[in-house]
């Protein structure tokens, strides 16, 4: 009589038993498995396609529109050649002296006797630019004219007929000392 | 009988009204120019060697803020050759003021020749002024590097009358004057070869009454002055031409006019 009701009650223990191990074992197939996939891997989901709204449309900040501008300025950038100076590299001729530049391209002797400095010449190939720049930018005092008497009496004075007149006219403003020769 | 007498009477009224005085022509010679007449000219010039030299303007915010300018040298197909360095100081200033002190010159002051050299020479014309007080004069190579730089001025109460490139030569004419009254003014030229230098001096001279000084060109290193006479009072003017000699020696003197 016990044997009867023994056998029914070991089957359903065993079923029981077996339902909780498959129940472990799915339960912990799932673990291992949310562990092997990257918690910042993002979700694969459809986004809407905002319109771009231009400023007259709306007053927030155009964020895509801005983004793309500033690719194609960047791309602009760097394919584009804009009128700036390039980078300084001096070519030099045969005699040592840069391209273009003469070794007689002043007459030092002639600024010496006007007492101003004569002009700035590259003569060793090294960059003039910013001391040119500067040369420009300084503000200058007046000075008297280089080469012509100050104190010369300005009057009017007849048109030369001759020569010779023309020139003794010109003496009037002749410096006290030997005037300056140009050649 | 009746054509030929058409063809005397047709005749004689010719005559009569070439002879007439109140048909005579008023003669002047044409001796003036422009304060700066490379101003607006003088941008873009095409060298010996084929190669185009230009100016670009760098100007923001509407055409108001110059911030200076870049010398380019193209090819004869357009090619970039070389860019000028450094860039050309804004202080040079922007267009020039007309009497009544508006701005008619809506480009920067500076003028260029292509030298036969192969250099590029740029004058500055600084200042707003027509009469400045100041001139520079900058000389780029071929590759576009700056050889040579300078600046005259400011000269006591001389200013910068008129500025422009002698084009036969490529050296830039200076007209200095000064004024020493109403229309009264003395006058000195300089002749300034491709790297700024001075080569010839011319003056002072004057101050002449009712006498106008016109061109002022080169012939060799000498200078070639033209003089119109009288300034005023007449329709009828006559011209006299200097050559003067590097050293500021009147070589001759030649007077035409009035007819």
């Amino acid at each position: 009589m016990f044997e009867s009701y023994l056998r029914p009650l070991l089957l359903l223990l065993a079923g029981a038993v077996v339902a909780l191990l498959i129940q472990w074992g799915i339960s912990n197939r799932s673990q291992s498995s949310r562990v092997a996939v990257p918690a910042s891997t993002p979700a694969l989901t459809l986004q809407r396609v905002e319109p771009v709204l231009t400023p007259n449309q709306s007053n927030e900040t155009p964020v895509p529109r801005e983004t793309v501008l500033r690719a194609i300025q960047k791309a602009k950038s760097q394919f584009a050649i804009e009128p700036t100076a390039s980078p300084p590299t001096m070519s030099m001729q045969p005699d040592g002296l840069p391209l273009g530049v003469r070794r007689d391209a002043v007459n030092l002797e002639l600024y010496k006797r006007l007492g101003i400095p004569p002009p700035l010449i590259n003569y060793d190939g090294r960059d003039i630019g910013q001391e040119a720049t500067q040369m420009i930018q300084t503000h200058r005092e007046p000075m008297p004219f280089p080469g012509v008497n100050p104190n010369a009496s300005v009057s009017p004075m007849p048109f030369p007929q001759s020569v010779e007149e023309g020139n003794e006219q010109a003496k009037a403003y002749a410096l006290p000392s030997p005037s300056p020769s140009v050649q | 009988m009746k054509r030929s007498a058409t063809r005397v009477f047709l005749s004689v009224a010719a005559i009569l009204c070439f002879s007439n005085p109140f048909a005579k022509a008023q003669e002047t010679p044409q001796i003036n120019q422009f304060f700066y007449p490379d101003l607006l000219d003088a941008k873009l010039k095409v060298g010996k060697d084929g190669n185009t030299r230009l100016i670009w303007d760098i100007v923001s915010n509407h055409g108001t803020n110059y911030t200076g300018s870049v010398l380019w040298i193209l090819s004869p197909g357009g090619s970039l050759l070389a860019t000028g360095t450094p860039n050309i100081p804004a202080n040079v200033g922007f267009g020039k003021n007309n009497e009544a002190g508006k701005s008619v010159f809506n480009v920067s002051n500076t003028i260029l020749y292509a030298q036969a050299s192969g250099n590029t020479t740029v004058a500055l014309l600084f200042g707003q002024e027509n009469d400045g007080t100041s001139i520079g004069l900058w000389t780029y190579n071929s590759a576009g590097n700056l050889i040579a730089s300078v600046t005259y001025g400011p000269y006591g109460s001389f200013v910068v009358h008129e500025a422009y490139f002698d084009q036969l030569t490529g050296k830039l004419i200076v007209k200095w004057r000064q004024q020493n009254g109403t229309n009264l003014f003395t006058h000195l030229v300089w002749g300034v070869n491709e790297f700024g230098g001075i080569e010839s001096i011319a003056g002072p001279f004057g101050p002449f009454p009712n006498i106008e000084l016109g061109k002022v060109n080169l012939s060799g290193k000498n200078q070639l002055w033209y003089w119109m006479f009288p300034k005023n009072g007449t329709p009828d003017h006559g011209i006299n031409i200097w050559e003067i000699s590097p050293n500021d020696v009147i070589i001759s003197m030649a007077t035409y006019g009035p007819f």
